[in-house]
């Protein structure tokens, strides 16, 4: 569950990161097009607010706590990533989703 | 109207931030510290090492025992109390008080630790403070009085908070560079570094300022409580019921009923284990039972606790059992701070906050210096403001991990049987820090930071050969055996090397930063 919890918060970030046209071009190559940025951003908050909510709803004011720290590693390793390789933001994704699909099956069968 | 907002609030920043920013770098040091105090005086007191992790089904029975050796070896003290083992601490703490002689306040204090199962003593327990030391140097600084450094402390805070305030507001751009840090840039790089460790923990650096003003709002602020209580006698009475003094009656006690008040905790507990009993006046028939609970996750810092009768076990007073609103949130406010409730991973994550607090605190000091620098022209000589400033600077912040590592070395290498032992530890501990600000006051250049970064490094890199060296134990050892606390104390120490060495490599290289044009250095005090 906690990975679920951080994972989202991630993805949230990440949202973020990418809503910024020149970290969307250090990824993708080229400006981002038509309303992709607020696109991307609602859909950071979007995940931020979930992954508050499950912080809270498993682990009550504690999760709250955890939840801060999650923000701030997420946000350290993103800067990690655009400081020295943006090219993996691709395959953090992709590790990122897989990740979040097992999390989530583990939540639900055990 | 804006432009004059913004320079004034920019001016307040820059000396706010200065005028106290190597305290503020101690202070923070040492809190971040201070996350780990059980851990570092785990590792600080190898006599401990080999106790085995504590199952708390087996609290009664300690407790029981713990009752028995009082009873043989002080039956006549004024409290006996007994801190029980937790999963960061696996010794049994037993402490007694002797009656108050005539004209004295307090009686002597006398405390053993045991291993909790067999309760023998620990052989060979060292005389230390471990991380007792920078929970202490935290509110309490040293070689002071300790209310004259609360309230210096206190004043580093609230400059603390202003700074935080003006910060945000005059860095309006550090939401929407969140994820920006350009390397080699000179002091465009110093200037990502100190939004960048400001922002990512942004609402841990204001909970942490702010619930450490609260630490200590009945000092800083003490005019509501002294409306609602007469004097603080009454006030510590209402804060403190468990504390009002219970006359005794002269008669003895015949047996202790401590059956019936453990039997009434646990149902009344619920799982909360146990962290403290006292027992006062433990053979007069006034005799009182306080079991105090192990709060674990709940977000308050004074634990829940029930007071005894010790000659029937009737249940007396509780304390924070049931909490009114102000109760829980400064008790709240006071765990956010202390973070007592923390588990590992949560720990960490605080220990991650705190250290970006510190690149905060640190990179702000050197802008600062850095910037100024830049603005001499060819031949100006830097005036004396510069050079205490990038003197303290280098002195404060790489004298204080080094400071740290000889503190350890201290612990590990220090004679045993020396008089005074922890007090010396520290006083290595100074004097390390000292001799790096003084060298730091005759030379604070480039190669001064190399020198410091290469010190730190070998003296960080060491410090696990050292350990293995003089004691029982290695890295190795303790990751087979799954010793987590141990191996993770040493593998910081690589990490911190390493990170040393990093440094090192990156102030050796020739290719120095290029030097920010003036024009934009300019553009950024806005930025």
């Amino acid at each position: 569950m906690e990975w679920l919890t951080f994972l989202l918060c991630l993805l949230a970030f990440m949202g973020f990161a990418v809503a910024k046209p020149n970290h969307y071009k250090e990824v993708f190559g080229t400006r981002p097009k038509g309303n992709v940025t607020s696109q991307l951003t609602i859909a950071g908050w979007l995940c931020l607010g979930s992954s508050l909510a499950l912080a809270l709803k498993t682990q009550g004011a504690y999760g709250s706590l955890e939840f801060i720290g999650y923000m701030t590693l997420a946000v350290l390793l993103l800067i990690a990533i655009f400081a020295t390789k943006p090219s993996y933001f691709r395959s953090l994704f992709y590790l990122v989703i897989i990740a979040m699909l097992l999390s989530t099956l583990y939540w639900i069968i055990f | 109207m804006r432009e004059s907002f913004f320079r004034s609030m920019t001016w307040l920043h820059t000396w706010v931030g200065l005028l106290v920013c190597w305290l503020l770098f101690l202070i923070f040091f040492a809190g971040t510290a201070s996350f780990f105090r059980h851990e570092i005086s785990l590792w600080a007191q190898p006599a401990t090492h080999h106790l085995p992790h504590y199952d708390s089904a087996q609290q009664n029975e300690t407790v029981k025992k713990s009752i028995e050796r009082f009873q043989e070896t002080a039956p006549s003290a004024e409290s006996w109390r007994i801190e029980m083992p937790t999963e960061r601490r696996p010794s049994l703490l037993l402490m007694y008080s002797e009656k108050p002689a005539e004209g004295e306040r307090r009686g002597k204090r006398h405390s053993e630790y045991l291993d909790p199962v067999t309760l023998e003593a620990l052989p060979e327990f060292r005389e230390t403070k471990g991380g007792n030391f920078f929970y202490r140097l935290h509110f309490d600084l040293h070689y002071m009085n300790a209310i004259t450094a609360r309230w210096i402390v206190c004043f580093a805070t609230l400059f603390m908070l202003i700074a935080l305030i003006s910060g945000v507001v005059i860095h309006k751009r550090i939401f929407k560079d969140l994820f920006q840090f350009r390397n080699g840039k000179g002091l465009r790089s110093w200037l990502d570094a100190h939004n960048l460790s400001s922002v990512v923990a942004l609402p841990f650096h204001i909970m942490i300022t702010y619930t450490g003003l609260v630490t200590l709002i009945f000092m800083l602020l003490p005019q509501p409580a002294e409306q609602r209580f007469e004097d603080t006698k009454t006030l510590r009475a209402e804060r403190y019921p468990f504390l009002a003094a219970i006359p005794e009656t002269g008669q003895p006690l015949k047996e202790l009923a401590l059956n019936t008040a453990l039997d009434h905790y646990f149902t009344n507990s619920g799982d909360a284990p146990l962290r403290r009993i006292v027992i006062s006046s433990p053979g007069d028939a006034s005799a009182t039972i306080k079991l105090y609970a192990n709060a674990q996750r709940t977000v308050q810092d004074d634990p829940p606790s029930w007071m005894y009768s010790a000659v029937s076990g009737e249940l007396l007073k509780t304390h924070n059992v049931t909490l009114s609103g102000a109760e829980n949130l400064y008790g709240g406010m006071i765990a956010l701070h202390t973070g007592r409730l923390a588990e590992p991973l949560l720990r960490w994550l605080y220990f991650v906050a705190g250290l970006a607090g510190c690149a905060m605190i640190a990179t702000g000091a050197v802008m600062w210096a850095k910037r100024l620098r830049q603005k001499l022209k060819g031949d100006d000589k830097p005036g004396v403001g510069l050079r205490l400033v990038e003197s303290l600077n280098l002195g404060t912040i790489m004298g204080l991990p080094a400071a740290t590592a000889m503190f350890f070395y201290a612990n590990r290498l220090l004679p045993m049987e020396l008089a005074g032992r922890a007090d010396k530890e520290v006083l290595v501990f100074f004097v390390t820090w000292g001799v790096f600000t003084l060298a730091a006051l005759f030379k604070s250049d480039r190669l001064a930071w190399l020198l410091s970064a290469k010190v730190n490094a070998i003296v960080w890199g060491l410090l696990p050969v050292v350990n293995m060296l003089t004691t029982d134990g290695s890295i190795v050892s303790y990751f087979i055996n799954g010793q987590w606390v141990l191996f993770g104390f040493d593998v910081m120490a690589i990490g911190i090397a390493f990170g040393f060495l990093v440094q090192a490599k990156k102030l050796g290289s020739t290719k120095a930063a290029p030097a920010t044009p003036r024009r934009q250095a300019k553009h950024e005090v806005n930025a």
